[in-house]
Protein backbone atom coordinates (compact mmCIF):
# COMPACT_ATOMS: atom_id res chain seq x y z
CA UNK A 1 0.00 0.00 0.00
CA UNK A 2 3.05 2.34 0.54
CA UNK A 3 4.70 1.56 -2.28
CA UNK A 4 1.42 2.18 -4.55
CA UNK A 5 0.99 5.12 -2.98
CA UNK A 6 4.28 6.38 -3.58
CA UNK A 7 4.28 5.25 -7.22
CA UNK A 8 0.61 6.95 -7.65
CA UNK A 9 1.89 10.30 -5.82
CA UNK A 10 5.18 9.93 -8.05
CA UNK A 11 2.94 9.94 -11.43
CA UNK A 12 0.75 12.74 -10.01
CA UNK A 13 3.43 15.12 -8.87
CA UNK A 14 4.10 15.19 -12.68
CA UNK A 15 0.90 17.28 -12.50
CA UNK A 16 2.01 19.53 -10.76
CA UNK A 17 3.54 22.16 -13.04
CA UNK A 18 0.30 22.44 -14.59
CA UNK A 19 -1.46 23.95 -11.54
CA UNK A 20 -1.14 27.49 -12.33
CA UNK A 21 1.29 29.18 -9.87
CA UNK A 22 -0.06 32.60 -10.38
CA UNK A 23 -2.53 32.00 -6.79
CA UNK A 24 -2.22 35.50 -4.34
CA UNK A 25 -3.67 33.35 -1.20
CA UNK A 26 -1.26 32.53 1.12
CA UNK A 27 -3.36 29.34 2.09
CA UNK A 28 -3.44 27.76 -1.45
CA UNK A 29 0.21 28.67 -1.52
CA UNK A 30 0.85 26.69 1.43
CA UNK A 31 -1.60 23.63 0.12
CA UNK A 32 0.36 23.60 -3.32
CA UNK A 33 3.92 23.72 -1.49
CA UNK A 34 3.07 21.06 0.29
CA UNK A 35 1.29 18.78 -2.93
CA UNK A 36 4.48 19.22 -4.36
CA UNK A 37 6.31 18.21 -1.42
CA UNK A 38 4.08 15.30 -1.14
CA UNK A 39 2.84 16.39 2.41
CA UNK A 40 -0.50 15.29 1.32
CA UNK A 41 -2.13 16.01 4.76
CA UNK A 42 -0.58 19.31 4.97
CA UNK A 43 -1.95 20.17 1.30
CA UNK A 44 -5.69 18.83 2.20
CA UNK A 45 -5.48 21.10 5.66
CA UNK A 46 -4.56 24.02 3.47
CA UNK A 47 -6.95 23.55 0.85
CA UNK A 48 -9.70 23.07 3.31
CA UNK A 49 -8.48 26.45 5.17
CA UNK A 50 -8.01 28.28 1.76
CA UNK A 51 -12.16 27.34 0.83
CA UNK A 52 -13.20 28.66 3.91
CA UNK A 53 -11.45 32.26 2.79
CA UNK A 54 -12.24 34.59 0.02
CA UNK A 55 -10.93 33.43 -2.41
CA UNK A 56 -10.59 34.49 -6.63
CA UNK A 57 -12.01 32.59 -9.17
CA UNK A 58 -8.34 31.25 -10.08
CA UNK A 59 -7.53 30.40 -6.38
CA UNK A 60 -10.59 28.63 -6.15
CA UNK A 61 -10.31 26.25 -9.44
CA UNK A 62 -6.41 25.89 -8.13
CA UNK A 63 -7.59 24.74 -4.72
CA UNK A 64 -10.09 22.43 -6.01
CA UNK A 65 -7.38 21.41 -8.04
CA UNK A 66 -4.83 20.67 -5.66
CA UNK A 67 -8.19 19.03 -3.45
CA UNK A 68 -8.34 16.30 -6.12
CA UNK A 69 -5.50 15.36 -6.88
CA UNK A 70 -4.63 14.97 -3.26
CA UNK A 71 -7.67 12.67 -2.71
CA UNK A 72 -7.12 11.25 -5.41
CA UNK A 73 -2.55 10.65 -4.75
CA UNK A 74 -4.20 9.42 -0.85
CA UNK A 75 -6.90 6.34 -3.33
CA UNK A 76 -10.10 8.23 -1.47
CA UNK A 77 -12.18 8.16 -4.42
CA UNK A 78 -15.44 9.62 -3.84
CA UNK A 79 -13.93 12.58 -2.52
CA UNK A 80 -11.74 13.11 -4.87
CA UNK A 81 -14.66 13.10 -7.39
CA UNK A 82 -16.11 15.50 -5.74
CA UNK A 83 -13.51 17.64 -5.76
CA UNK A 84 -13.13 17.24 -9.19
CA UNK A 85 -17.10 18.04 -9.80
CA UNK A 86 -16.75 21.25 -7.70
CA UNK A 87 -13.62 21.87 -10.86
CA UNK A 88 -15.75 21.23 -13.44
CA UNK A 89 -18.49 23.62 -12.33
CA UNK A 90 -15.67 26.39 -11.79
CA UNK A 91 -13.82 25.42 -14.93
CA UNK A 92 -15.29 23.21 -17.46
CA UNK A 93 -12.74 23.14 -19.98
CA UNK A 94 -9.51 22.60 -17.80
CA UNK A 95 -8.70 18.86 -17.28
CA UNK A 96 -5.95 16.82 -16.17
CA UNK A 97 -2.84 16.89 -18.75
CA UNK A 98 -3.57 12.81 -20.26
CA UNK A 99 0.38 13.21 -21.09
CA UNK A 100 1.28 14.06 -17.61
CA UNK A 101 -0.86 12.57 -15.08
CA UNK A 102 -1.94 9.12 -14.32
CA UNK A 103 -4.50 7.12 -15.54
CA UNK A 104 -6.14 6.79 -12.28
CA UNK A 105 -6.33 10.87 -11.86
CA UNK A 106 -7.85 10.95 -15.21
CA UNK A 107 -10.42 8.59 -14.85
CA UNK A 108 -11.22 10.06 -11.58
CA UNK A 109 -12.09 13.25 -13.37
CA UNK A 110 -13.78 11.27 -16.35
CA UNK A 111 -16.07 9.63 -13.78
CA UNK A 112 -16.75 13.48 -12.25
CA UNK A 113 -17.57 14.63 -15.16
CA UNK A 114 -20.09 11.99 -16.47
CA UNK A 115 -21.78 12.89 -12.81
CA UNK A 116 -22.70 16.21 -13.84
CA UNK A 117 -24.11 18.51 -16.86
CA UNK A 118 -21.65 20.89 -18.46
CA UNK A 119 -21.10 22.52 -21.87
CA UNK A 120 -17.58 22.60 -22.66
CA UNK A 121 -14.81 23.57 -25.00
CA UNK A 122 -17.67 26.08 -26.66
CA UNK A 123 -15.86 27.82 -29.47
CA UNK A 124 -16.27 29.26 -32.92
CA UNK A 125 -14.10 29.75 -35.19
CA UNK A 126 -12.67 33.67 -36.99
CA UNK A 127 -14.93 33.33 -40.34
CA UNK A 128 -14.94 36.10 -42.97
CA UNK A 129 -18.03 35.77 -45.28
CA UNK A 130 -20.52 38.09 -47.49
CA UNK A 131 -23.73 38.24 -45.55
CA UNK A 132 -26.07 35.93 -46.42
CA UNK A 133 -23.95 33.56 -48.45
CA UNK A 134 -21.80 32.16 -45.42
CA UNK A 135 -21.96 30.96 -41.74
CA UNK A 136 -19.97 31.09 -38.71
CA UNK A 137 -19.53 27.54 -37.21
CA UNK A 138 -20.27 27.55 -33.06
CA UNK A 139 -19.13 24.06 -31.75
CA UNK A 140 -19.34 22.99 -28.13
CA UNK A 141 -19.34 19.63 -25.61
CA UNK A 142 -22.08 18.67 -22.96
CA UNK A 143 -20.60 16.33 -20.75
CA UNK A 144 -24.36 14.59 -20.51
CA UNK A 145 -27.07 13.81 -23.25
CA UNK A 146 -29.50 17.51 -23.24
CA UNK A 147 -31.38 19.69 -24.96
CA UNK A 148 -29.10 22.73 -26.01
CA UNK A 149 -30.19 25.72 -26.22
CA UNK A 150 -27.54 28.41 -28.30
CA UNK A 151 -28.78 32.15 -27.76
CA UNK A 152 -26.91 35.17 -29.22
CA UNK A 153 -27.23 38.33 -27.42
CA UNK A 154 -25.92 42.02 -28.80
CA UNK A 155 -26.59 45.46 -30.29
CA UNK A 156 -30.22 44.68 -31.88
CA UNK A 157 -30.35 41.09 -30.90
CA UNK A 158 -31.30 38.62 -28.48
CA UNK A 159 -33.13 35.59 -30.03
CA UNK A 160 -32.54 31.70 -30.16
CA UNK A 161 -30.95 30.52 -33.03
CA UNK A 162 -30.47 27.04 -32.61
CA UNK A 163 -32.10 23.82 -30.01
CA UNK A 164 -31.14 20.66 -30.34
CA UNK A 165 -30.65 17.34 -28.67
CA UNK A 166 -26.91 16.25 -28.28
CA UNK A 167 -24.78 13.75 -26.84
CA UNK A 168 -21.40 14.93 -26.73
CA UNK A 169 -20.43 17.44 -29.48
CA UNK A 170 -23.06 19.39 -31.11
CA UNK A 171 -22.61 22.59 -33.30
CA UNK A 172 -24.86 25.10 -35.00
CA UNK A 173 -24.06 27.09 -37.68
CA UNK A 174 -24.53 30.89 -37.39
CA UNK A 175 -25.15 33.43 -40.42
CA UNK A 176 -24.92 36.70 -38.46
CA UNK A 177 -28.07 38.06 -39.74
CA UNK A 178 -30.75 39.85 -37.83
CA UNK A 179 -34.54 38.99 -37.95
CA UNK A 180 -35.13 40.47 -41.22
CA UNK A 181 -31.81 38.90 -42.77
CA UNK A 182 -30.05 42.14 -42.76
CA UNK A 183 -26.63 41.75 -41.36
CA UNK A 184 -25.94 42.24 -37.83
CA UNK A 185 -24.42 45.57 -37.01
CA UNK A 186 -20.77 45.69 -36.08
CA UNK A 187 -20.11 45.32 -32.71
CA UNK A 188 -19.33 42.49 -29.53
CA UNK A 189 -21.79 40.00 -29.27
CA UNK A 190 -22.67 36.84 -26.87
CA UNK A 191 -23.16 33.14 -28.17
CA UNK A 192 -24.84 31.38 -24.93
CA UNK A 193 -24.97 27.95 -24.86
CA UNK A 194 -27.52 26.24 -22.34
CA UNK A 195 -27.52 22.37 -21.70
CA UNK A 196 -30.71 21.55 -19.75
CA UNK A 197 -31.53 17.66 -19.07
CA UNK A 198 -34.29 17.56 -16.56
CA UNK A 199 -33.75 20.16 -13.80
CA UNK A 200 -29.89 20.31 -14.64
CA UNK A 201 -28.87 23.35 -16.45
CA UNK A 202 -25.67 24.89 -17.15
CA UNK A 203 -24.69 27.61 -19.19
CA UNK A 204 -21.43 29.12 -20.97
CA UNK A 205 -21.31 32.24 -23.10
CA UNK A 206 -18.78 33.13 -26.24
CA UNK A 207 -17.73 36.27 -26.55
CA UNK A 208 -17.75 36.97 -30.66
CA UNK A 209 -17.07 40.63 -32.27
CA UNK A 210 -18.45 41.29 -35.70
CA UNK A 211 -17.02 43.89 -38.03
CA UNK A 212 -18.28 45.31 -41.03
CA UNK A 213 -16.55 46.01 -44.77
CA UNK A 214 -17.45 46.27 -48.53
CA UNK A 215 -17.18 43.32 -50.75
CA UNK A 216 -14.33 43.23 -53.15
CA UNK A 217 -15.55 44.12 -56.44
CA UNK A 218 -13.92 42.21 -59.75
CA UNK A 219 -11.64 44.37 -62.35
CA UNK A 220 -12.36 44.20 -65.65
CA UNK A 221 -11.20 41.98 -68.15
CA UNK A 222 -9.50 43.50 -71.04
CA UNK A 223 -8.57 40.43 -72.96
CA UNK A 224 -9.65 37.02 -72.54
CA UNK A 225 -7.21 34.38 -71.05
CA UNK A 226 -5.90 32.55 -73.38
CA UNK A 227 -7.05 33.58 -76.19
CA UNK A 228 -5.36 35.80 -78.20
CA UNK A 229 -6.89 37.97 -81.11
CA UNK A 230 -5.92 37.07 -84.58
CA UNK A 231 -4.65 39.36 -87.34
CA UNK A 232 -7.79 40.49 -89.04
CA UNK A 233 -6.01 41.36 -92.40
CA UNK A 234 -2.66 39.40 -93.50
CA UNK A 235 -0.67 40.27 -96.56
CA UNK A 236 -0.70 37.41 -99.26
CA UNK A 237 1.86 36.35 -100.82
CA UNK A 238 2.72 37.88 -104.23
CA UNK A 239 1.19 36.49 -107.40
CA UNK A 240 0.46 36.70 -110.80
CA UNK A 241 -3.41 37.12 -110.47
CA UNK A 242 -3.68 41.03 -111.30
CA UNK A 243 -1.76 40.24 -114.56
CA UNK A 244 -3.43 36.94 -115.54
CA UNK A 245 -6.50 38.99 -115.19
CA UNK A 246 -5.63 42.16 -116.73
CA UNK A 247 -4.31 39.98 -120.00
CA UNK A 248 -7.34 37.76 -119.77
CA UNK A 249 -9.77 41.14 -119.93
CA UNK A 250 -7.25 42.37 -122.87
CA UNK A 251 -6.67 39.65 -125.05
CA UNK A 252 -10.80 39.31 -124.99
CA UNK A 253 -11.68 42.72 -125.46
CA UNK A 254 -8.54 43.62 -128.57
CA UNK A 255 -9.63 39.76 -129.68
CA UNK A 256 -13.28 40.64 -130.38
CA UNK A 257 -12.69 43.83 -131.40
CA UNK A 258 -10.20 43.20 -133.92
CA UNK A 259 -12.36 40.06 -134.93
CA UNK A 260 -15.45 41.99 -134.97
CA UNK A 261 -13.82 44.71 -137.40
CA UNK A 262 -16.31 44.92 -140.55
CA UNK A 263 -13.99 43.28 -143.44
CA UNK A 264 -15.58 46.16 -146.04
CA UNK A 265 -14.39 49.21 -144.13
CA UNK A 266 -10.93 47.36 -143.16
CA UNK A 267 -8.74 47.27 -140.83
CA UNK A 268 -7.91 50.93 -139.30
CA UNK A 269 -4.17 51.72 -137.51
CA UNK A 270 -5.60 50.06 -134.29
CA UNK A 271 -3.71 52.75 -132.38
CA UNK A 272 -6.39 53.70 -129.67
CA UNK A 273 -6.97 49.71 -129.26
CA UNK A 274 -3.00 49.25 -128.82
CA UNK A 275 -2.78 52.35 -126.46
CA UNK A 276 -5.25 51.31 -124.39
CA UNK A 277 -4.31 47.38 -124.33
CA UNK A 278 -0.67 48.87 -123.24
CA UNK A 279 -2.26 50.58 -120.25
CA UNK A 280 -4.49 47.69 -119.02
CA UNK A 281 -1.79 45.40 -118.96
CA UNK A 282 1.14 47.70 -117.13
CA UNK A 283 -1.66 48.21 -115.12
CA UNK A 284 -1.91 44.37 -114.67
CA UNK A 285 1.83 43.52 -114.42
CA UNK A 286 2.63 46.43 -111.49
CA UNK A 287 0.00 45.22 -109.64
CA UNK A 288 1.29 41.62 -109.48
CA UNK A 289 5.02 43.01 -109.13
CA UNK A 290 3.74 45.45 -106.22
CA UNK A 291 3.49 44.09 -102.59
CA UNK A 292 0.16 42.83 -102.34
CA UNK A 293 -2.32 44.73 -100.28
CA UNK A 294 -3.51 43.33 -96.92
CA UNK A 295 -6.44 40.73 -97.17
CA UNK A 296 -9.32 40.49 -94.72
CA UNK A 297 -9.46 36.87 -93.05
CA UNK A 298 -13.02 36.25 -92.42
CA UNK A 299 -12.22 33.32 -90.23
CA UNK A 300 -10.09 35.63 -88.19
CA UNK A 301 -12.74 38.48 -87.94
CA UNK A 302 -15.34 36.52 -87.00
CA UNK A 303 -13.20 35.17 -84.49
CA UNK A 304 -12.05 38.09 -83.07
CA UNK A 305 -15.42 39.36 -83.43
CA UNK A 306 -16.25 36.32 -80.65
CA UNK A 307 -13.29 37.15 -78.28
CA UNK A 308 -14.89 40.89 -78.22
CA UNK A 309 -18.69 39.59 -77.85
CA UNK A 310 -17.79 36.92 -75.02
CA UNK A 311 -15.59 39.90 -73.63
CA UNK A 312 -18.18 42.05 -73.70
CA UNK A 313 -20.08 39.72 -71.91
CA UNK A 314 -17.59 38.68 -69.26
CA UNK A 315 -17.64 42.54 -68.49
CA UNK A 316 -21.03 42.96 -68.47
CA UNK A 317 -21.69 40.49 -65.88
CA UNK A 318 -18.88 41.13 -64.46
CA UNK A 319 -20.07 45.08 -64.08
CA UNK A 320 -23.26 43.64 -62.47
CA UNK A 321 -21.22 41.42 -60.19
CA UNK A 322 -19.86 44.41 -59.30
CA UNK A 323 -22.63 46.50 -58.62
CA UNK A 324 -24.43 43.39 -56.66
CA UNK A 325 -21.15 43.69 -54.69
CA UNK A 326 -21.46 46.91 -53.78
CA UNK A 327 -24.98 46.54 -51.93
CA UNK A 328 -23.02 43.60 -50.19
CA UNK A 329 -21.51 43.29 -46.89
CA UNK A 330 -18.09 41.33 -46.10
CA UNK A 331 -18.96 40.19 -42.06
CA UNK A 332 -16.02 39.33 -40.28
CA UNK A 333 -16.57 37.51 -37.07
CA UNK A 334 -13.59 36.72 -34.76
CA UNK A 335 -14.02 35.15 -31.43
CA UNK A 336 -13.60 38.34 -29.02
CA UNK A 337 -10.48 38.79 -26.87
CA UNK A 338 -11.68 37.54 -23.31
CA UNK A 339 -14.61 36.86 -24.35
CA UNK A 340 -14.81 33.25 -23.54
CA UNK A 341 -16.29 31.83 -20.51
CA UNK B 1 -34.90 56.63 -129.54
CA UNK B 2 -35.43 59.44 -127.20
CA UNK B 3 -37.87 57.91 -125.60
CA UNK B 4 -35.62 55.21 -124.87
CA UNK B 5 -32.64 57.39 -123.58
CA UNK B 6 -34.62 59.14 -121.39
CA UNK B 7 -35.90 55.91 -119.70
CA UNK B 8 -32.53 54.83 -119.29
CA UNK B 9 -31.86 58.19 -117.59
CA UNK B 10 -34.74 57.92 -115.55
CA UNK B 11 -33.58 54.51 -114.44
CA UNK B 12 -29.94 56.11 -113.12
CA UNK B 13 -31.30 58.74 -111.17
CA UNK B 14 -33.73 56.54 -109.42
CA UNK B 15 -31.10 54.06 -108.62
CA UNK B 16 -28.26 57.17 -107.98
CA UNK B 17 -31.16 58.39 -105.51
CA UNK B 18 -31.92 55.58 -103.73
CA UNK B 19 -30.60 55.90 -100.37
CA UNK B 20 -27.34 57.63 -99.98
CA UNK B 21 -24.69 56.34 -102.45
CA UNK B 22 -21.91 54.62 -101.97
CA UNK B 23 -19.65 56.05 -104.19
CA UNK B 24 -19.91 59.27 -106.24
CA UNK B 25 -17.30 59.29 -109.58
CA UNK B 26 -16.95 62.50 -111.55
CA UNK B 27 -14.05 62.46 -114.49
CA UNK B 28 -13.01 64.26 -117.26
CA UNK B 29 -11.04 62.26 -119.84
CA UNK B 30 -9.11 63.15 -123.17
CA UNK B 31 -10.72 61.03 -125.67
CA UNK B 32 -9.40 59.63 -129.15
CA UNK B 33 -12.09 58.48 -132.18
CA UNK B 34 -11.77 56.63 -135.35
CA UNK B 35 -15.20 56.57 -137.38
CA UNK B 36 -15.42 54.47 -140.36
CA UNK B 37 -18.52 54.67 -142.20
CA UNK B 38 -19.14 52.71 -145.90
CA UNK B 39 -15.61 52.60 -146.57
CA UNK B 40 -12.69 53.16 -145.90
CA UNK B 41 -12.08 55.96 -147.64
CA UNK B 42 -14.61 57.71 -145.64
CA UNK B 43 -12.94 57.28 -142.10
CA UNK B 44 -12.31 60.01 -140.10
CA UNK B 45 -9.88 60.17 -137.19
CA UNK B 46 -9.85 62.71 -134.24
CA UNK B 47 -9.36 63.97 -130.68
CA UNK B 48 -11.44 65.68 -128.40
CA UNK B 49 -12.76 65.58 -124.39
CA UNK B 50 -15.41 64.21 -122.54
CA UNK B 51 -16.55 63.68 -118.89
CA UNK B 52 -17.93 60.72 -116.83
CA UNK B 53 -20.39 60.61 -114.07
CA UNK B 54 -20.45 56.99 -111.98
CA UNK B 55 -23.07 56.40 -109.09
CA UNK B 56 -22.03 52.87 -107.25
CA UNK B 57 -24.80 51.84 -104.98
CA UNK B 58 -24.37 48.35 -103.39
CA UNK B 59 -24.97 45.91 -106.79
CA UNK B 60 -26.11 49.04 -108.86
CA UNK B 61 -23.99 50.70 -110.84
CA UNK B 62 -24.95 53.68 -112.73
CA UNK B 63 -22.56 55.56 -115.56
CA UNK B 64 -23.57 58.39 -117.70
CA UNK B 65 -20.44 59.66 -120.36
CA UNK B 66 -19.97 61.77 -122.98
CA UNK B 67 -17.27 63.10 -125.39
CA UNK B 68 -17.17 65.41 -128.53
CA UNK B 69 -14.60 65.25 -130.57
CA UNK B 70 -13.53 66.78 -134.12
CA UNK B 71 -13.00 64.28 -136.67
CA UNK B 72 -11.10 65.11 -139.57
CA UNK B 73 -12.06 62.80 -142.49
CA UNK B 74 -8.72 60.92 -144.63
CA UNK B 75 -7.31 62.48 -147.36
CA UNK B 76 -8.84 60.14 -149.73
CA UNK B 77 -12.30 61.07 -148.41
CA UNK B 78 -14.31 63.76 -150.19
CA UNK B 79 -16.59 64.52 -146.85
CA UNK B 80 -15.51 67.66 -144.68
CA UNK B 81 -14.34 68.17 -141.15
CA UNK B 82 -17.34 67.69 -138.37
CA UNK B 83 -18.02 67.13 -134.84
CA UNK B 84 -19.31 63.98 -133.05
CA UNK B 85 -20.74 64.05 -130.17
CA UNK B 86 -22.03 60.88 -128.14
CA UNK B 87 -23.76 60.45 -124.85
CA UNK B 88 -24.19 57.03 -123.05
CA UNK B 89 -25.85 56.03 -120.03
CA UNK B 90 -25.59 52.80 -118.79
CA UNK B 91 -27.01 50.99 -116.13
CA UNK B 92 -25.93 47.78 -114.21
CA UNK B 93 -27.07 45.13 -111.53
CA UNK B 94 -23.84 42.55 -110.41
CA UNK B 95 -25.19 39.45 -110.09
CA UNK B 96 -21.47 37.85 -108.85
CA UNK B 97 -18.84 38.96 -108.01
CA UNK B 98 -17.51 40.41 -111.56
CA UNK B 99 -20.73 39.67 -113.47
CA UNK B 100 -23.30 42.36 -114.13
CA UNK B 101 -25.85 42.65 -116.43
CA UNK B 102 -26.29 46.12 -118.04
CA UNK B 103 -28.84 47.93 -120.20
CA UNK B 104 -28.55 51.61 -121.58
CA UNK B 105 -28.49 53.61 -124.58
CA UNK B 106 -26.35 55.94 -126.39
CA UNK B 107 -26.96 59.03 -128.81
CA UNK B 108 -24.31 60.13 -131.27
CA UNK B 109 -24.89 63.26 -132.92
CA UNK B 110 -23.01 64.53 -136.10
CA UNK B 111 -22.31 67.77 -137.24
CA UNK B 112 -23.18 69.05 -139.91
CA UNK B 113 -25.61 66.45 -140.03
CA UNK B 114 -24.93 64.91 -143.73
CA UNK B 115 -21.19 64.56 -142.84
CA UNK B 116 -21.94 60.91 -141.25
CA UNK B 117 -24.93 59.37 -139.41
CA UNK B 118 -26.52 60.25 -136.40
CA UNK B 119 -26.95 56.87 -134.48
CA UNK B 120 -29.32 56.12 -131.58
CA UNK B 121 -29.99 52.94 -129.55
CA UNK B 122 -30.93 51.05 -126.32
CA UNK B 123 -27.81 48.37 -125.39
CA UNK B 124 -28.23 45.42 -123.37
CA UNK B 125 -25.33 43.49 -122.90
CA UNK B 126 -22.76 42.20 -119.63
CA UNK B 127 -19.81 43.73 -117.23
CA UNK B 128 -17.28 41.89 -115.40
CA UNK B 129 -15.30 43.88 -113.42
CA UNK B 130 -12.28 42.90 -111.54
CA UNK B 131 -10.88 43.94 -108.34
CA UNK B 132 -7.37 43.29 -109.10
CA UNK B 133 -5.59 44.97 -105.87
CA UNK B 134 -7.13 47.34 -103.47
CA UNK B 135 -6.59 49.98 -105.97
CA UNK B 136 -6.98 48.69 -109.04
CA UNK B 137 -9.54 47.23 -111.46
CA UNK B 138 -10.20 46.21 -114.95
CA UNK B 139 -13.23 45.77 -116.26
CA UNK B 140 -14.70 44.34 -119.53
CA UNK B 141 -18.06 45.01 -121.40
CA UNK B 142 -19.88 43.83 -124.04
CA UNK B 143 -23.27 44.60 -125.59
CA UNK B 144 -26.09 44.19 -128.24
CA UNK B 145 -27.37 47.00 -129.65
CA UNK B 146 -30.90 46.72 -130.11
CA UNK B 147 -32.55 48.27 -133.35
CA UNK B 148 -30.19 51.48 -134.13
CA UNK B 149 -31.89 54.29 -135.53
CA UNK B 150 -29.99 56.51 -137.71
CA UNK B 151 -30.70 59.75 -139.11
CA UNK B 152 -30.41 58.23 -142.72
CA UNK B 153 -32.72 55.88 -142.36
CA UNK B 154 -32.04 51.89 -142.83
CA UNK B 155 -31.65 48.96 -140.64
CA UNK B 156 -29.25 47.13 -139.04
CA UNK B 157 -28.09 43.29 -138.87
CA UNK B 158 -25.54 42.74 -136.24
CA UNK B 159 -24.75 45.74 -133.95
CA UNK B 160 -22.35 44.97 -131.01
CA UNK B 161 -19.99 46.72 -128.78
CA UNK B 162 -17.52 46.29 -126.86
CA UNK B 163 -15.01 47.72 -124.07
CA UNK B 164 -12.44 47.16 -121.76
CA UNK B 165 -10.37 49.01 -119.40
CA UNK B 166 -8.37 49.54 -116.35
CA UNK B 167 -8.53 51.88 -113.10
CA UNK B 168 -6.18 52.96 -111.04
CA UNK B 169 -6.83 55.12 -107.94
CA UNK B 170 -5.23 56.11 -104.47
CA UNK B 171 -6.00 53.97 -101.22
CA UNK B 172 -8.94 56.12 -99.99
CA UNK B 173 -10.35 55.88 -103.28
CA UNK B 174 -10.32 59.39 -103.94
CA UNK B 175 -8.55 60.10 -107.13
CA UNK B 176 -8.11 57.73 -109.74
CA UNK B 177 -6.67 57.59 -113.55
CA UNK B 178 -8.77 55.10 -116.10
CA UNK B 179 -8.04 54.53 -119.69
CA UNK B 180 -10.34 52.43 -121.51
CA UNK B 181 -11.30 51.55 -125.28
CA UNK B 182 -14.60 51.23 -126.70
CA UNK B 183 -15.57 49.95 -130.08
CA UNK B 184 -18.65 49.56 -132.04
CA UNK B 185 -19.99 48.15 -134.64
CA UNK B 186 -22.92 48.67 -136.67
CA UNK B 187 -23.34 46.98 -139.88
CA UNK B 188 -26.41 49.40 -141.55
CA UNK B 189 -28.21 48.52 -144.51
CA UNK B 190 -30.27 50.79 -146.80
CA UNK B 191 -32.59 50.13 -149.49
CA UNK B 192 -32.69 53.31 -151.92
CA UNK B 193 -35.12 53.97 -154.50
CA UNK B 194 -36.32 53.38 -156.61
CA UNK B 195 -34.66 49.72 -157.32
CA UNK B 196 -34.71 49.26 -153.63
CA UNK B 197 -31.52 46.94 -153.81
CA UNK B 198 -29.97 46.53 -150.32
CA UNK B 199 -26.97 48.57 -150.33
CA UNK B 200 -24.71 47.98 -147.20
CA UNK B 201 -23.39 51.00 -145.46
CA UNK B 202 -21.27 49.61 -142.08
CA UNK B 203 -20.65 51.98 -138.94
CA UNK B 204 -17.63 51.18 -137.07
CA UNK B 205 -16.16 53.64 -134.53
CA UNK B 206 -13.64 52.64 -132.08
CA UNK B 207 -12.87 55.41 -129.46
CA UNK B 208 -10.59 54.76 -126.75
CA UNK B 209 -10.45 57.63 -123.05
CA UNK B 210 -7.93 58.32 -120.91
CA UNK B 211 -9.30 60.53 -117.90
CA UNK B 212 -8.80 60.99 -114.04
CA UNK B 213 -12.01 60.76 -111.67
CA UNK B 214 -12.85 62.14 -108.36
CA UNK B 215 -14.68 60.22 -105.93
CA UNK B 216 -17.07 61.15 -103.20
Amino acid sequence: MRLRTLLATAVVSAGIPTLVSAQQNAAVQRAQQAYQALDFSAALRNAQTALNQRLTQEDRILTYEILAFTYGALDSTRQAVAAFRELIFLDPNREPDVERVSPRITSLYASALGQVLVVRRTQADSSSFVAGQGMVPIRYQVSRPSRVFTRVIGPGIDAVIDSQLVAGTGGVQWDALGAGGEPLPPGDYQIVVTAQEGRNEFGTQLGVRIRHAPVDTVAHLVRLPGYTPQPEFVTPPRDWKPLGIALLATGLGAGAAVALENGQLEAGTREQLGGVSALVLITGLVMSIKKPDPQPVPANILYNQLLREQLAERNAAIAAENAARRRQTLLTVTPAIGGAP
Amino acid sequence: MRRALGISCVFGVLAASMASAQTVRVGVHAVSATLDEVKKEKRADGEGFGGTLQIRFGKILFEASGYQTEMSPSQESDSVDFKARQFDVRLSYRLATAVAVEVGGGRRFIDPELAAQDVGFVRIGVLSENQIARIANVWIRGAYLVAPKFSGGGESGLSVELGFGAGVGTTNGRFRVRADYEFQRIDRRIFPEPAQLELKVPIQIAVARLGVEVGF
